[in-house]
């Protein structure tokens, strides 16, 4: 057999051989790490679990975004130890509400949900609002916290498995990194709830970071800010991020706007934050945050700011941290965290405060298509709309069905929703998107 | 007209005592040859040479030299006294010419147009012994004999004919090439003058050819160390030193640029490879030479020039032209592999073989390279002088691993070695890993085969797997011991595949190519990983794909394993029907049916064998290729197969989506070994060193070295290799959708085919390698055989732990206390990557399994699931649910079924550092995070290794309910052994976590009561009133079909098995036995 007659099946077997290793290589596969998030794909569960912690003289309104009825068993416990349950059948597109937890000032909420599609948020007075997640988390973090005098900081800290949970809480302030042994260790029995004061350890400080590592279990956590008299629902970060855009910031005389950092890491990070106000052009500014430290942004009042109204504030940094937009007025400041692209998210007016302005954001480099769905209410039926959005565009909507609750939805983790509510001075209070997951 | 014979002036140059110069004189003074002159040239010491020459030959002329500057330059200055003759006979003066000798010489330089021509040289003292008849040389200056030693001259050289080199002796060079040529180069002395000469000669056009038919006898003084080499410059030169320089410098200037920059860097690395090996083996004299033929040649690099230069000036050949002239190959390297193939490492370490078997003429006081560098040396010297007197050494058999002692040794010693290296499995405990769960008895085992139901999943009804049965088979040669099966198939498996390398490689190669094979089918780092992994099902295959291929390429006719027809059809159950094709093939059958039974996919690898040999034979026929029909013989063997294996077949035919996981279920995609993992067959901890990429190197260089029929079988093999590599990683990354054959079964298949390329490619070693000329093959023969030598160094290291790293402990075995308490009966789901479950399962996901267990930790019952999950749909459906993050409450819809506890294991056993490590393989992230979530999950232990989560939901397997309360588990009566504890109640209901809901009955005071079912699946059973005192029990109540299904199997193989001539043999014992008494009576028994 001479050699040129070899040559073919050799040829055939390296061919084979070299193609596969190239696919091999070029497709390696990834371990799947989280579930498709959106209200619309949580329809499709067979249960769901809702939980939420707040002030006991909140509201819990949960929306049931189907058109099939689901049964919920609800159970509360507030931090006196006082506890209920109750179950109810919430219709196609219904809502139903729950008050009245009982002795103590925090309590905890969890609804079992038969279905899936069920939203919920807790609301209280003065635009009050956080929204209930189905999932706890394993990793929390949160910054701009402050205990001074007149403020409070606490960690609402609900465990929603059957697991006794074991976690330690860190901090970062101003000083550097804190870890105080109180705050280590500490642990929450199944469906119970715990309430961490954060300035019983770290006194009088402002702008906290703080970080929750869970040792075991899972849990829901809810940063409680009280600012003078406004207070607010802090829903954190399960992780840092480089990138965080905050589509609504108040310029607005007589308000306040912040933006706080914290950086987690033992190496500086540099921030700049681009500030989109038109028809002023505003140059980006930048701020280092230092190891484990944390740092501000004054974003209104800034005299390199005109006061005109919303802006567009994006921020962009070296290094995964966390951001806090701060809000509020010379009586009190609120925390919000920065939104969390999602595929399908509900803006519901529960409270049927007016909203000020709704917004969308598309986060990618892409352009995507929206598709906006009123739900249907008690006298009208379901209106969709499309919207085109740009990459990085950011347009303002006007809800069709403002009392009832809108769904925006595209095809990618894209989207953000942003709502304010009418205030003065305007901008103050943000409403937040629900998300079933 | 008168017509003058050419002038021919014979020089002679003598020097010392010449104690032959005047047999030499006196032949040449009596040559028939009329135009004769004698020039007798004495060189350096010259007492009484004027009158020995007068004595002898008076007419001669007589030159005397003050100094001996060696033969070339004594020719030279012969040269310059000679005028008008048109040849010039260059003599030593230790040789003896035949009186017709001149003539026949001079008349074959007419007759051939040669520039030089060469006598046929035969030995002095026995002139029917040749010694030279030409000589040819590589293109590397290395030159080679035409004859054998010790030829004996029949005539069979007596053809004039072209030679590259005319050895020196006695050589007749016409005058005016040798004054072209400027005469010999006075830089070389001795050793190499005649090389250098004829190489020029040709490059300058002229030819060199040897006359048969002119006789001289050469005595050899110099080589049979009658007298030293005494030139100046040489003294204190070995010859070595010499031969090489000599050689180094005829290379460097005998070449055009372009070929001497090509050829002089491959000298080079051949002659580093060669000084390694010396330094190595001890042999300083000939890394000396190779050191001091580089710097000798470095240091006349002005000669080198001027040699250079005048090349060009008389060049008429070109360097492809020239080329032509020589042998191919390198001589030297070749003759090194086949050294080392034969006489191996007693040469190469320098150690003499036994005395008895040595030739006489060994000295020990020799000086001479004898180690492994020994084998460089060319077949032949240089020149007519021999290296020493061990190149008869060199010459002898083949010796390592050649003789049956020897062999027989190394597989002693490699025997010994893995027993050693196996020690512990013998008698540590063994971990819940793989497949080791424990064996239930011998007699359990044969229930679970008859079995109308088993526990997998929620239960099932399916017939019995037959691996149960091959279990309970084997467990019968171990009289029942059950736990020593498993330690049997970790400790030989493997060993029991290599013999079958050995085997299959029988009279097709050399019994050393067959013992390189078995120990490299021995070293494979996936047998090793598989042990360590508790893969036994992967290890049976192991053991027996070497028997399987061997069978299947008789029965493909592979050439050379089966080139005639099988012997004539005997009758079914007759002596003699096992050789025939029926019988054959009826083996075959068997043989894969039972590996098949414990592990399924052993029928893809028959499918892959079947068409590595189609496609090979697609591109490359050979004559056997019409003579069978593939396609046919796999479907006939498929078949034969389903049938040997019944109750899998069946189980197959009602799997439904599932029947294809029958063959592996879908391993995670980000815990899959890479493809460089697959090539070094390492799916585990063991092999990840550079090291073992050289038994796939080693298999892939073997397959380019095998030349004719090797290349036949090899391509074949390579094919078959190639298609499980590819098929692996299909597999691997789902390529094939739900067809997801078990990838370490193709692995052990391409280890198969890549031990027995190595035993080809050894066999082309010692055979198609002496045919070659020099190329890659040469390179890659030493390679081969270094690459061979150091493969086997990650096998010895992972043998140090006595287990091959199996761990000795597992992570199952470390949850035993986490059973709940007075609940009765329970289930334990198992989550995990295919390979890191104890226990067969069932695939929910691509890197996700699940299975469950009764009451703890895995046992015999669930050592293999039905491929047709059934109703256990619901727990697959359940967890995937929790997967999907769509649901949380996993405890709630898993209560019913009875589930306690889920472990979720990312690895066999804990990683402890520096004691044990083992392969992780996680689970898909989103399960942690979904059962994170579970509200009615405890988590109750939580390592890197695993996840164990208790179902706070659970109530029992068997649990009872009453106007609605909270179920209560039912647990054995105390007072009624036997019986089952009911709650006083009334209106009662029992729910049993045991599918399918049918083949269970609940009796109370020996009453059936009615039955339901909750969750569509489950049964339950209206109890009504409980008092207490009754006598409940819950029952199988399933019309053995299985059992049936089982024992109709077995007949079926007792059949079969009586068909290898037993049934003949019983009929023998009968008719024998009754003829026996008959002749008893009429006559007498030895006229029978």
């Amino acid at each position: 057999m001479n050699n040129l007659r070899r040559l073919p099946l050799d040829a055939v077997l390296a061919t084979a051989l070299v193609l596969t290793a190239a696919l091999s290589t070029i497709f390696t596969g990834s371990n799947p790490s989280q579930f498709s998030t959106g209200i619309l794909e949580a329809s499709y569960a067979e249960s769901t679990a809702l939980h939420c912690s707040g002030l006991t003289s909140s509201v819990v309104t949960f929306f049931n975004t189907t058109s099939d009825p689901h049964k919920i068993s609800i159970t509360w416990i507030t931090n006196s130890g006082s506890s209920g349950s109750t179950t109810t059948k919430l219709s196609g597109h219904g809502s139903w509400s729950i008050s009245e937890f009982g002795k103590g000032s925090v309590f905890a909420v969890e609804a079992q949900i038969s279905g899936g599609g069920v939203v919920a948020s807790i609301d209280g007075a003065g635009g009050l609002q956080s929204t209930c997640h189905s999932v706890g988390t394993t990793s929390w973090y949160g910054a701009g916290f402050d205990t001074k005098v007149g403020s409070t900081g606490v960690l609402s800290i609900y465990n929603p498995t059957a697991t006794a949970a074991v976690f330690n809480v860190s901090a970062f302030t101003s000083k550097g990194f804190s870890a105080p042994a109180p705050f280590q260790g500490l642990s929450v029995n199944a469906h119970k709830l715990l309430v961490v004061d954060l300035g019983s350890q770290i006194v009088n400080t402002s702008n906290i970071g703080v970080r929750v590592k869970v040792l075991r279990g899972s849990l829901e956590i809810v940063g409680i800010q009280k600012s003078g008299s406004a207070v607010s629902y802090y829903p954190g970060q399960f992780q840092p991020n480089e990138q965080n855009w905050f589509p609504l910031v108040t310029t607005e005389n007589k308000a306040a706007a912040q933006l706080r950092f914290a950086n987690p890491s033992a190496n500086p990070i540099a921030v700049t934050v681009k500030i989109s106000l038109p028809p002023y052009s505003v140059q980006p500014q930048t701020v280092t945050v230092l190891p484990f430290s944390v740092e501000g942004l004054t974003i209104t009042p800034n005299t390199a700011i005109p006061a005109n109204g919303f802006a567009f504030v994006s921020s962009t940094s070296t290094a995964p941290l966390l951001t806090t937009l701060v809000l509020g007025t010379s009586k009190g400041i609120t925390l919000n965290a920065p939104g969390v692209p999602s595929t399908s998210l509900l803006l519901a007016n529960f409270n049927a405060s007016s909203l000020d302005r709704v917004v969308i954001t598309n986060t990618s480099k892409q352009n995507v298509i929206v598709n906006a769905s009123s739900l249907p209410g008690a006298q009208s039926g379901s209106r969709t709309s499309t919207i085109a959005l740009k990459a990085g565009e950011t347009v303002q909507v006007k809800l069709q069905g403002e009392k009832t609750g809108e769904i925006f939805s595209t095809s990618k983790n894209v989207l953000l929703v942003t709502a304010a509510f009418a205030t003065t001075p305007s901008g103050t209070a943000l409403l937040s998107n629900l998300n079933s997951r | 007209m008168e017509s003058r014979a050419p002038a021919v002036v014979a020089v002679v140059v003598t020097t010392g005592p010449g104690p032959g110069l005047e047999v030499t004189l006196a032949s040449l003074a009596a040559q028939d040859y009329e135009e004769l002159s004698l020039l007798v040239i004495a060189n350096g010491e010259h007492d009484n040479v004027s009158e020995r020459v007068a004595a002898v030959a008076p007419k001669a002329f007589v030159r005397v030299l003050d100094e001996n500057k060696g033969f070339g330059a004594a020719c030279n200055e012969a040269a310059l006294m000679v005028d008008g003759a048109a040849f010039i006979l260059f003599c030593h003066d230790d040789v003896r010419l035949d009186t017709n000798a001149v003539q026949m010489m001079v008349e074959a330089a007419f007759r051939t147009n040669a520039g030089i021509v060469t006598p046929k040289v035969v030995q002095y003292e026995d002139p029917m012994v040749l010694v030279h008849v030409g000589q040819t040389s590589d293109r590397f200056g290395v030159v080679q004999e035409r004859v054998d030693p010790g030829e004996i001259d029949h005539g069979q050289q007596d053809l004039e004919r072209d030679v590259f080199v005319a050895p020196g002796g006695v050589t007749l060079v016409r005058y005016d090439l040798f004054t072209t040529l400027r005469g010999f180069d006075p830089l070389i002395p001795v050793l190499g003058e005649d090389l250098d000469l004829c190489w020029r000669a040709q490059v300058a056009g002229a030819r060199v050819v040897v006359a048969p038919s002119a006789k001289v006898a050469h005595r050899q003084t110099i080589a049979t160390g009658e007298r030293t080499v005494s030139a100046v410059g040489t003294r204190r030169r070995s010859r070595q030193d010499l031969q090489r320089r000599h050689q180094l410098m005829v290379v460097a200037t005998g070449w055009g640029r372009v070929t001497t920059l090509l050829t002089l860097p491959v000298l080079a690395v051949m002659d580093l490879f060669e000084f390694l090996i010396s330094l190595i083996s001890g042999d300083t004299d000939r890394a000396g030479a190779i050191v001091s033929s580089w710097l000798w040649l470095f240091n006349n690099r002005k000669r080198i020039r001027e040699r250079r230069r005048l090349r060009g000036q008389v060049q008429v050949l070109s360097d492809s032209e020239l080329r032509r002239l020589q042998v191919g190959g390198a001589s030297r390297l070749k003759r090194f592999a086949t050294t080392l193939l034969r006489e191996g490492l007693d040469r190469a370490r320098g150690v003499l073989p036994e005395a008895e078997n040595l030739p006489e003429v060994i000295s020990s006081g020799s000086t001479s390279g004898v180690g492994f560098a020994a084998a460089f040396s060319e077949n032949e010297e240089f020149d007519e002088i021999p290296e020493s007197d061990e190149i008869s050494l060199r010459r002898r058999a083949s010796r390592i691993l050649t003789s049956f002692r020897a062999q027989a040794a190394t597989i002693v010693l490699v025997g010994v070695f893995w027993l050693i290296s196996t020690r512990n499995l013998a008698v540590m405990p063994l971990p819940l890993v793989g497949r080791l769960a424990p064996l239930d008895s011998w007699w359990s085992t044969w229930r679970h085969f008859f079995a109308s139901w088993s526990p997998n999943g929620v239960g099932t009804g399916s017939p019995g797997m037959p691996g149960y049965g091959v279990l309970g088979f084997a467990g019968t040669f171990v009289f029942g011991r059950m736990g020593i099966l498993p330690r049997l198939a970790l400790i030989f498996s493997i060993p029991i595949g290599s013999i079958g390398i050995a085997r299959l490689l029988k009279n097709r190669v050399s019994n050393r190519a067959r013992v390189v094979a078995s120990i490299a089918y021995l070293a494979m780092p996936l047998g090793l990983n598989m042990i360590s992994q508790g893969r036994i099902d992967v290890l049976l295959f192991v053991g027996a794909a070497p028997f399987i291929v061997r069978r299947l390429f008789e029965l493909l006719a592979i050439p050379s394993f089966r080139d005639g027809a099988y012997p004539a059809p005997v009758q079914f159950g007759l002596q003699g029907w096992r050789g025939t094709e029926a019988g054959q093939r009826t083996v075959l059958v068997m043989i894969i049916a039972l590996v098949s039974a414990m592990a399924p996919a052993t029928l893809i690898a028959v499918l892959v064998i079947f068409i590595g040999v189609s496609v090979a034979r697609f591109f490359e026929s050979d004559e056997n290729s019409s003579r069978v029909h593939p396609w046919r013989t796999l479907l006939s063997i498929l078949g034969s197969v389903s049938i040997f294996l019944l109750p899998l077949t069946i189980n197959v035919v009602f799997a439904g989506r599932r029947a294809l996981e029958t063959f592996g279920l879908a391993r995670g995609t980000w815990a899959a070994p890479s493809f460089g993992s697959l090539i070094r067959g390492s799916d585990g901890n063991i092999g990840h060193s550079w090291a073992a990429w050289l038994l796939p190197m080693v298999g892939l260089l073997s397959f380019f070295v095998c030349q004719g029929i090797r290349r036949n079988i090899a391509s074949k093999v390579a094919a078959i290799a190639t298609i499980s590599l590819v098929l692996a990683s299909l597999s691997l990354h789902h390529w094939m959708g739900v067809f997801t054959p078990d990838v370490d079964v193709l692995l052990a298949l391409y280890m198969a085919m890549i031990a027995l390329l190595i035993g080809l490619g050894v066999s082309a070693l010692e055979n198609d390698l002496r045919q070659a000329g020099f190329g890659w093959r040469q390179i890659f023969a030493g390679l081969l055989v270094s690459m061979l030598v150091i493969s086997t160094a990650p096998f010895l290291l992972s043998s140090a732990s006595g287990r091959f790293n199996l761990p000795a402990n597992s992570v199952a075995q470390s949850l035993s206390s986490l059973a709940p308490n007075n609940t009765g009966a329970y289930r334990v789901l198992w989550l995990g990557d295919p390979t890191v479950l104890p226990v067969a399962g069932w695939s929910v996901a691509p890197g996700l399994a699940a299975a469950t267990t009764m009451n703890g930790l895995p046992s015999g019952s669930t050592l293999f699931s039905p491929p047709d999950s059934s109703t256990s749909d619901v727990l697959l459906a359940d967890v995937k649910l929790a997967l999907q993050g769509r649901t949380v409450r996993l405890g709630s819809l898993l209560a019913n079924m009875g589930v306690s506890t889920i472990v979720v294991m990312n690895a066999s056993s804990p990683e402890l550092a520096g004691v044990q490590t083992v392969p992780i393989r996680p689970v898909p992230s989103t399960l942690s995070t979904a059962l994170s979530m579970q509200s009615d999950l405890s988590l109750k232990l939580k390592t890197t290794s695993v996840q164990v989560y208790g179902n706070t939901m659970f109530a029992g397997l068997i649990h009872a309910t009453s106007n609605g309360s909270i179920p209560v588990p039912v647990v054995a009566s105390v007072g009624i052994a036997g019986h089952l504890k009911m709650p006083t109640s009334t209106n009662v209901h029992v729910v049993a976590g045991l599918a399918p809901a049918g083949a269970f009955a609940l009796s109370v005071n020996d009453k059936i009561v009615p039955r339901t079912t909750a969750d569509g699946w489950a049964p339950k059973y209206q109890v009504g009133s409980v008092q207490g005192n009754e006598k409940v029990d819950l029952v199988l109540h399933q019309f053995p079909l299985n059992g049936l299904l089982a024992l109709f199997t077995l007949g079926l193989w007792a059949i079969v098995w009586l068909g290898f001539g037993w049934i003949h043999r019983v009929e023998w014992l009968f008719n024998r036995r009754h003829r026996r008494v008959v002749v008893a009576v009429n006559e007498p028994v030895e006229n029978e």
